[in-house]
């Protein structure tokens, strides 16, 4: 990839300000004073010279004051009211014009100089002995609200690219606000996750760009371009088949959830009913009855889902739940890899070691 | 417990039974949290931005990283350095006053021909990089580097001595009288002198940003940690280098239960979210409007367009999802133009520019 400018040859801080009026340090304006669109070859070393298009813009403003000069000066008598509304009209087509023409004449580029940025906080200093980095934190937030209209399998990915960004671990979260609060996009992230595990080191070990799993398999370039180590095509094509897994897993999500739901259900049913019979039995007298038990979404760990339920009752509805949590613990030492990673055998690797809090109470919150 | 990604390396071992060979590869990976706020019915829930919002109070109780990188469920980032393309941008010697670095949006999955002109391209690369030889591009939306303090209502560091720029020496007569009728209320920014750790007044954060002690007493560790470093004469108000490689703190209950009551849907109530603080509530682009008050306080923003698409999403592809997506824009931008955010009254902080702005709002 070319740079944008020659700035690299520059390390210094300080001779990059000098040069720039703007004092930018890590970061070099280039002042253009053409618009200048690029396209995704090589470009960005040939501009049009920026005489004609503001030459041109000069034209047209004087041909426009011109104009509105004449149709001024040359009222039709007939139509006066006509007359009147095009004025109205043409300045004010005259004005918002010049208004969309004053920034444009004087766009600018800017480069930035990522090797400056490293060797400033990434490097040992007599400040940083360690060479630990000293970047600030960023909170990466990932909104979605439906997941029906935007499907998991997306949002998934979109998470899996951002964990498997080029910046400090420890300096870098991401947060997935679910506006809907389903199950379903909790669980997918919790499958995002998991395949984390392989394919954030595999994006590291190989230099994978870009780093979403979906966009990367569908690459119409030649994914072997520059890579030199020996076990590429050997990583690549295992990473290749554990990505299509964790796709059909993701794509049964809905189908696994309601089963499972439905497990539960029955068993809450049938446990309910047990224990109608033996209060029968002990003597009471009242006729039975069936049980009716709100239909709940489970948890593979067994536990109510507290966000919305696939049938909507009170508390589990849109618009209607309480405010959750959870904070993956991501697998740190990497020791509990299988090869073929069955559906029970991921859940008991991921969920059951959640961190699950909610909101104390109904009742509480809504004093 | 939950412990937070550890800050050294943690190297793959040969021996592990993993189906991959790491030996050598860093294997942590980032803190990952799931987030719903809650909702209950009779409340106004303010859509996406009352969601950023619930989102930024989280975090900043959670891990309170200094910058804020905000993108839509449908958009990944497709360069994976851009994280520190936008840093360069935040980090850079008068970058503390800078709010927020826009990244270009960009789709794939287009039709080649792009009848429905999905890509923008005239708004993204012509109108953008204009306003960044002003103040800077508007906010769109999505792939977005926030500063934090920014976010919370704060004035840009050393906005006493602000000077009169470029672009508004070029029209003196209309700075002025704009200046006499500006600042309403919603404008007025959150003093905090000249971000000494002192003179923040944290007897009135209660007011503003609700009653969570976690949440109030983060908000100047955010401030100090956003600074540049202070490694040469010329930086003002910088931190020493190396003060950030403290590791963070371990994630406990209180804290997880702490972040839980911030994204109650009873914690707005009577402060100044949504309206001087975090996302906007009331417009139906609300990006824009955030942005736009950002800029009024003084704050400067940069569009930062990187060799490599630094983010990408997939746009909409039939006629009917574009027109519906004009159309919001469109509705959005008159509401802006007949609101008391219109660009013409804005502030004398606020430059010529947002006038600019309005104009392609309005073209657009």
């Amino acid at each position: 990839m070319k740079p944008l400018h020659p700035c690299h040859a520059e390390n210094k801080l300080v001779v990059i300000s000098n040069l720039i009026p703007c004092a930018y340090g890590y970061t070099k304006i280039l002042l253009h004073c053409n618009f200048h669109v690029p396209s995704s070859s090589s470009c960005c070393s040939h501009f049009v010279p920026p005489i004609p298009s503001r030459l041109l813009v000069l034209i047209r403003l004087v041909a426009l004051a011109f104009f509105l000069m004449w149709r001024i000066k040359h009222q039709n008598e007939d139509a006066i009211w006509l007359w009147g509304m095009s004025i109205v009209c043409e300045l004010w087509f005259a004005f918002s014009w010049v208004l969309d023409q004053l920034p444009k004449l004087c766009p600018i580029n800017r480069a930035t100089d990522l090797s400056v940025l490293k060797e400033k906080f990434e490097m040992p200093t007599p400040n940083n002995p360690t060479g630990k980095s000293d970047l600030p934190g960023i909170d990466i937030f990932v909104s979605t609200a439906d997941p029906e209209k935007e499907p998991v399998l997306v949002t998934a990915n979109t998470i899996l690219s951002i964990l498997a960004a080029d910046y400090p671990v420890e300096k870098l979260a991401c947060y997935l606000s679910d506006d809907g609060g389903a199950l379903l996009t909790f669980e997918a992230m919790a499958e995002a996750a998991s395949f984390a595990n392989l394919w954030v080191p595999f994006c590291r070990k190989h230099d994978i760009e870009p780093r979403n799993p979906d966009s990367y398999f569908n690459l119409k370039r030649d994914p072997f371009k520059n890579k030199v180590k020996p076990d590429f095509v050997k990583d690549r094509r295992r990473i290749k088949r554990e990505y299509d897994e964790f796709k059909v897993r993701v794509n049964g999500l809905p189908d696994a959830i309601r089963r499972r739901s439905d497990a539960y259900h029955a068993r809450e049913e049938i446990q309910a009913m047990n224990l109608q019979r033996e209060k029968l039995k002990g003597g009471g007298d009242e006729p039975f009855e069936p049980v009716k038990i709100p239909k709940a979404t489970w948890m593979a760990d067994g536990t109510h889902w507290p966000g919305t339920w696939l049938q909507p009752s009170q508390d589990h509805a849109r618009g209607d739940h309480a405010g959750i949590i959870q904070v993956p613990l991501l697998s740190q030492s990497c020791a509990t890899f299988h090869h073929h990673l069955s559906q029970s055998c991921i859940w008991s690797r991921t969920v059951l070691t959640y961190a699950f809090f909610r909101a104390s109470g109904y009742a509480e919150t809504t004093k | 417990m939950l412990k937070p990604p550890s800050d050294m390396p943690m190297y793959g071992n040969i021996n592990e039974k993993t189906p991959l060979d790491f030996a050598g590869v860093d294997t942590r990976l980032p803190m990952l949290v799931y987030v719903s706020r809650e909702k209950r019915p009779g409340y106004d829930h303010n859509k996406k931005a009352g969601a950023m919002n619930a989102l930024v109070r989280a975090s900043a109780i959670m891990s309170n990283g200094p910058f804020i990188l905000n993108l839509d469920c449908d958009h990944y980032i497709y360069n994976s350095k851009a994280l520190r393309e936008g840093m360069c941008f935040m980090m850079d010697r008068g970058g503390d006053r800078l709010c927020y670095v826009q990244f270009p949006q960009r789709f794939e999955g287009i039709d080649p021909s792009d009848r429905y002109a999905n890509h923008n391209t005239v708004f993204f690369d012509v109108n953008m990089r204009a306003l960044d030889g002003l103040q800077g591009p508007v906010y769109v939306g999505t792939g977005c580097l926030f500063r934090r303090i920014a976010l919370y209502g704060f004035d840009p560091p050393r906005s006493k001595d602000h000077s009169p720029g470029f672009c508004s020496c070029c029209l003196p007569r209309r700075r002025k009288a704009s200046a006499s009728n500006a600042n309403p209320e919603e404008t007025m920014a959150l003093r905090m002198g000249d971000f000494d750790g002192d003179s923040m007044n944290l007897a009135t954060f209660p007011k503003k940003f609700g009653n969570s002690s976690f949440l109030i007493d983060s908000i100047p560790v955010a401030e100090f940690q956003g600074r540049p470093l202070a490694d040469h004469p010329s930086v003002k108000n910088g931190r020493p280098p190396g003060a950030l490689t403290i590791p963070r703190e371990m994630l406990d209950a209180s804290i997880v239960a702490e972040a839980i009551s911030v994204i109650s849907c009873w914690y707005e109530e009577k402060t100044e979210w949504g309206i001087r603080v975090g996302w906007i509530y009331g417009s139906v682009t609300e990006d824009v409007v955030t942005g736009y008050r950002m800029h009024n306080r003084g704050w400067k923003s940069v569009y930062c367009v990187t060799q490599r698409d630094a983010f990408r999403g997939t746009a909409p592809i039939n006629l009917t999802d574009r027109l519906h997506q004009v159309l919001r824009w469109a509705t959005g931008s008159v509401e802006i133009f007949f609101s008391r955010n219109n660009a013409l009254f804005a502030s004398s902080k606020m430059k010529v520019c947002t006038i600019c702005l309005s104009s392609i709002v309005i073209r657009d």
